[in-house]
């Protein structure tokens, strides 16, 4: 009996024959011929990457037609037997599902291995990308933003670590989810435990390091109450309307948010189009969350999409932190250089 | 009845006028902090720029007309005088670091590029300190203009705003 070599995925630890060429877990590629983690990765091989997702997902879909169709005769049918027939037809409708969803995901874990990587390295230094990562739960919930909300769950991923101009980052996508548990009664007495989950943040976590110390904590936020007025006024008046400012020392206040960095932090709003909270900590850090329902390196439309126009769309993605950074590094900020 | 009426009304405008007052009073303390917040600004910004001096005096000993020049920082200057002076050190800053340019192993120098990077701290502090002032006098202002207020603004004054001219040039002294 022929006895098969065996190795570990050196990303993800799953169990591989040796001579694999991905794993199908994580999707990263391998060098069959050394097990290693292959860095490049040609756009022909990702165009077929591609392709056999998109393959997958029509499959996928084609397989829930039955399936809808046999739940609806099944319904329409009644008895023990249409029961059985809205079954099958549910459990195929659903694998189909699965299917379609399964092709759209894993071309994605590929794209996180393999081009986002890619896209990220032509713009900054020391890449760290983790397409399942995400930005400490610790560091969110210690972080003291003036959220008009709570939560008690976050979840995320896209986490990238990279430097840019010298300035450290890090960001993720972020969902914070406010789950209330609550327990029913039904008429036999019966108690059961629902979930009831409201998702108060969907966007993007930024945290950036100007290794510049402040002498107390700024946060800057959306969303203040109705006729909530800021003990802090500073001399923009459109400032002083949209947001909120809380700091414990006043000079801090108006030493961080000279004329240049409001109208900064106005315009980077704009394009985010979401509420924006920031907090200017002692420590040099800067800590921005937006709130716009967007997810970063998504592919939105696999069936339209090609690889240079998803490399495209990424690298636009990124451009609006860039951006950011570029702004808050021009003369007038008590960040530049 | 009516009696009960009143005396909540007297009450009413006595709170208030006590408030008010005391809102002036409170702002009036608000601008002397945020003054005394630029002197305290103003004095690290001339601290430094005496420190660059000194440093590029070695370097640049023949250019007299960069070192005869007079500021004069005391305690309790006007708004008016610190301004003035705030106008003479940024006149004197750009000066210095105009010549320097001609000056390569100066503007190399480890304590010219920290002094230079302390001088531009002092001066984003003392902006930081002149914004913070404007808009606690602006607040005051307004507050002994508006009405009713102003009926118990009594004597109160408006105060003066912080500028920092770029107005005439003259030869000033400077003693270091």
């Amino acid at each position: 009996m022929k006895v098969r070599e065996m190795f570990a995925c050196p990303k993800c630890g799953e169990p591989l024959e040796f001579g694999a060429g991905q794993c199908p877990k994580c999707q990263v590629r391998l060098d069959p011929a050394t097990g290693k983690v292959r860095e490049n990765v040609s756009d022909h091989e990702l165009h077929a990457s591609m392709e056999a997702a998109r393959q997958k997902g029509k499959t996928g879909l084609i397989m829930m037609i039955p399936g809808i169709i046999m739940i609806s005769v099944g319904f329409m049918i009644g008895s023990t037997f249409g029961i059985i027939v809205a079954i099958a037809g549910t459990v195929l409708a659903l694998f189909g599902y699965g299917k379609s969803y399964n092709a759209k995901v894993n071309f994605k874990k590929e794209l996180g291995n393999t081009m986002i990587p890619q896209v990220l390295s032509e713009i900054f230094e020391n890449v760290e990308f983790q397409e399942a990562g995400k930005i400490s739960e610790d560091i969110i919930n210690n972080t003291e933003m003036h959220f008009n909300f709570t939560f008690n769950r976050i979840s995320g991923n896209d986490y990238l670590k990279a430097r840019y101009k010298g300035v450290d980052l890090e960001m993720s996508d972020i969902t914070l989810d406010l789950v209330t548990t609550y327990t029913e009664r039904d008429s036999d007495g019966d108690t059961e435990t629902r979930e009831e989950v409201s998702t108060k943040f969907n966007g993007q976590w930024i945290i950036f390091d100007f290794h510049k110390k402040l002498v107390a904590d700024l946060n800057v936020y959306e969303g203040k109450k109705l006729f909530e007025r800021n003990k802090i006024q500073t001399e923009n008046e459109a400032f002083n309307k949209k947001y909120g400012i809380a700091c414990d020392d006043e000079h801090s206040a108006f030493y961080v948010l000279t004329p240049h960095m409001m109208e900064h932090i106005l315009k980077m709003d704009d394009m985010a189009g979401g509420n924006t909270y920031l907090r200017f900590q002692k420590d040099g850090k800067v800590h921005m969350a937006v709130s716009n329902n967007k997810n970063l390196f998504e592919i939105k439309n696999i069936k339209e999409a090609s690889i240079d126009s998803l490399r495209g769309q990424f690298r636009n993605e990124i451009r609006y932190v860039t951006d950011m950074v570029d702004q808050i590094l021009s003369e007038e900020t008590v960040f530049a250089k | 009845m009516v009696a009960i009426i009143i005396l909540v009304a007297i009450a009413a405008i006595v709170i208030w006028a006590i408030n008010t007052v005391n809102g002036f009073k409170r702002r009036e303390i608000k601008i002397d902090e945020a003054l005394s917040g630029i002197e305290v600004a103003l004095t690290k910004r001339y601290d430094m720029l005496t420190k660059l001096l000194d440093t590029a005096k070695g370097f640049m000993a023949h250019e007299t007309e960069l070192f005869t020049r007079i500021i004069a920082l005391r305690k309790g200057m006007s708004v008016g005088e610190m301004g003035e002076a705030d106008r003479q050190m940024g006149e004197i800053t750009g000066r210095l670091f105009a010549v320097a340019e001609g000056y390569p192993e100066l503007r190399s120098s480890e304590v010219f590029v920290e002094l230079q990077k302390g001088i531009r701290d002092a001066e984003e502090h003392l902006q930081a300190a002149r914004r913070l002032y404007n808009s606690n006098v602006t607040g005051y202002n307004t507050a002994i203009a508006m009405f009713p207020a102003s009926i118990l603004a009594g004597g109160r004054t408006p105060k003066e705003f912080y500028e920092a001219e770029a107005g005439k040039r003259e030869d000033v002294k400077v003693a270091l």
